[in-house]
């Protein structure tokens, strides 16, 4: 497949998943549950007819934004019962795959009037995020090392007096790559809530691969051997006090040259 | 062989990579359980 027509069918679907979370952010009410919300982002994507998911959506409120729960990740960050209550932050977050391409979409936003303090934290959160956004163009370069990458991103959050919330994730990553799909794990079956096959069978296949051939390793993490290359799906999550906030937006890193494909804040993808 | 292309073929830690991969399988189990006992309350519910 062309490179020029493969960035294209990510920029598609990154489009759809977009779409399909902003939409439903608007409709979130304190009174929804995390399971609703999810039900709604899930029915939008049927209607662009998204059958196989990297992993299903995930919704958070209020304090779960900070996943400063015990326990394990993928359990513990399923979309639970947990009421949203007036004023309080959320997250949204899916990555389907749209005609065999994979997206990984997220937004960070609250709803109805939160109190003075905490739409004051809440905007430093997304202030430090539009920073990373913009500084990552200049700090991912081919020269850098992912080691490199990361440790820039937690000293710029660190250093605006912020704690660093995406190693937490599993296997503590900054970000992902969206590189070697379709592949034979692309049409697996939804298999309950939360991470699915396409996404795990094709990152223990790129770790295999990274190991016994030398292939580009798939994630951007501290401690990550090598330099970005490619298509990643880039998710800095942030806290300050009870809140959370993070994006999730496809950053290309093609020798030269370094852009995301929505260049704004949860903006629009231009591909 | 360039600094450069040095670095792109460095080998992440084999330990670190097994437990990622091996905290991913025990993660997805457990998380099918989860999803299936939520399934399991919400038809009891309805």
């Amino acid at each position: 497949m062309m490179r020029a027509s493969y960035i294209a069918g990510i920029a598609n679907a990154q489009r759809v998943a977009r779409e399909a979370i902003l939409t439903v952010a608007e409709t979130v009410r304190p009174g929804d549950t995390e399971r609703e919300v999810c039900g709604r982002i899930a029915t939008e994507l049927a209607r662009a007819k998204v059958r196989h998911w990297l992993h299903t959506p995930y919704a958070w409120w209020g304090e779960r934004t900070r996943f400063d729960w015990p326990g394990r990740w993928e359990t513990e960050a399923l979309p639970s019962e947990r009421v949203l209550e007036p004023g309080e932050a959320f997250i949204l977050d899916v990555a389907p795959i749209v005609g065999g391409f994979p997206a990984d979409f997220a937004y960070s936003g609250f709803a109805g009037e939160p109190a003075e303090e905490d739409a004051i934290a809440h905007r430093a959160l997304l202030a430090e995020l539009s920073r990373v956004k913009s500084e990552l163009i200049g700090w991912a370069t081919h020269e850098a090392s992912n080691d490199e990458v990361c440790a820039r991103v937690e000293r710029s959050i660190g250093d605006a007096g912020l704690d660093v919330i995406h190693t937490r994730y599993p296997a503590n990553v900054l970000g992902h790559t969206l590189e070697g799909f379709p592949n034979f794990s692309s049409s697996a079956p939804r298999i309950g809530t939360g991470f699915q096959l396409p996404l795990l069978l094709t990152y223990a296949k790129g770790i295999v691969l990274h190991h016994l051939t030398g292939a580009q390793y798939p994630f951007l993490r501290a401690k990550g051997p090598g330099r970005p290359l490619g298509l990643y799906a880039v998710e800095p999550h942030l806290g300050r006090g009870a809140l959370g906030a993070k994006f999730e937006s496809v950053l290309l890193i093609d020798g030269t040259e370094t852009r995301w494909l929505d260049p704004g804040l949860f903006g629009e993808v231009l591909g | 062989m360039s600094e450069i292309e040095r670095a792109r073929r460095k080998r992440s830690p084999f330990g670190e990579d097994l437990c990622i991969v091996w905290s991913g399988v025990v993660g997805f189990l457990l998380q099918c359980v989860r999803s299936w006992i939520t399934l399991a309350e919400r038809r009891d519910d309805s």
